[in-house]
């Protein structure tokens, strides 16, 4: 049990920093972009219907990098998997002193 | 005795483990170098959508088929379905990354280059979510 519990501590919070990382950073990009590209049609470099384009765009982003942190979140889950398999694996065979 | 039903218990809770198939892909070499590959091209080409579509036809033409063979091998691999969706949001012809960026240079015949640079943006971070999802799978030789 104690190797279960060493386990989800030392790869819990690495799975929840990817989800978090990911959300925080699509916020961070998307509200810079919006502020540069109000700028933009206010000074007429880009068009009403351009803004509208790059605003959806910025959302299709967002979906791929939820994505993105949701495939990695899996592969987190893969590894933990196979480093339990290894450590119960190493204590087995202490136990019966192979 | 204790020792023996330990034993049992443990060797029984690695087969379940390691019987599990693994959740998703592991890295391909091959996919990744598509997508690096891709996003150098793309914005490479993106930056002549300045100029009439008519005259780069043959260059939308090969970056379209490229991206749908990248589209097939990541649809294509067992348990790869995060992968295949970012492929399909970014070739769609109806949203608004690449594949729509095509369409609308093709019925805009040239697009005005502040659009065509934020776009240009956009698209990067599209292929990086791409790469930093191959590039964080599991490989083989871990």
């Amino acid at each position: 049990m104690s190797i279960l519990a060493d386990q989800v501590r030392e790869n819990l919070p690495s799975m929840r920093e990817v989800i978090l990382t990911s959300g925080r950073d699509a916020l961070r990009k998307s509200s810079q972009d919006i502020a540069r590209w109000n700028a933009m049609l206010a000074a007429g470099s880009i068009s009403s219907k351009e803004y509208k384009w790059l605003v959806n765009s910025r959302i299709s982003v967002i979906e791929m990098d939820t994505l993105k942190a949701a495939g990695l979140a899996l592969s987190r889950i893969d590894e933990f998997r196979a480093s339990l398999v290894q450590s119960i694996t190493g204590a087995a065979l202490r136990v019966v002193g192979v | 005795m204790k020792v023996v039903y330990r034993t049992i218990l443990a060797a029984l809770l690695v087969w379940v483990l390691s019987s599990c198939a693994p959740s998703i892909a592991p890295f391909s070499q091959q996919a990744y170098q598509y997508a690096t590959e891709l996003k150098v091209e793309t914005l490479s080409l993106m930056e002549r959508a300045e100029n009439s579509f008519a005259d780069n036809l043959t260059h939308v033409e090969k970056l379209k088929m490229d991206l749908a063979k990248a589209y097939e091998f990541a649809k294509g691999r067992p348990r790869n379905e995060h992968s295949a969706r970012q492929w399909e949001i970014l070739i769609d012809p109806e949203r608004n990354l690449i594949g729509g960026f095509l369409s609308r240079w093709e019925s805009e015949r040239q697009l005005s280059f502040p659009f065509i640079q934020q776009s240009q943006l956009l698209i990067a971070d599209a292929f990086d979510t791409v790469i930093g999802l191959e590039s964080g799978k599991v490989r083989f030789d871990d």
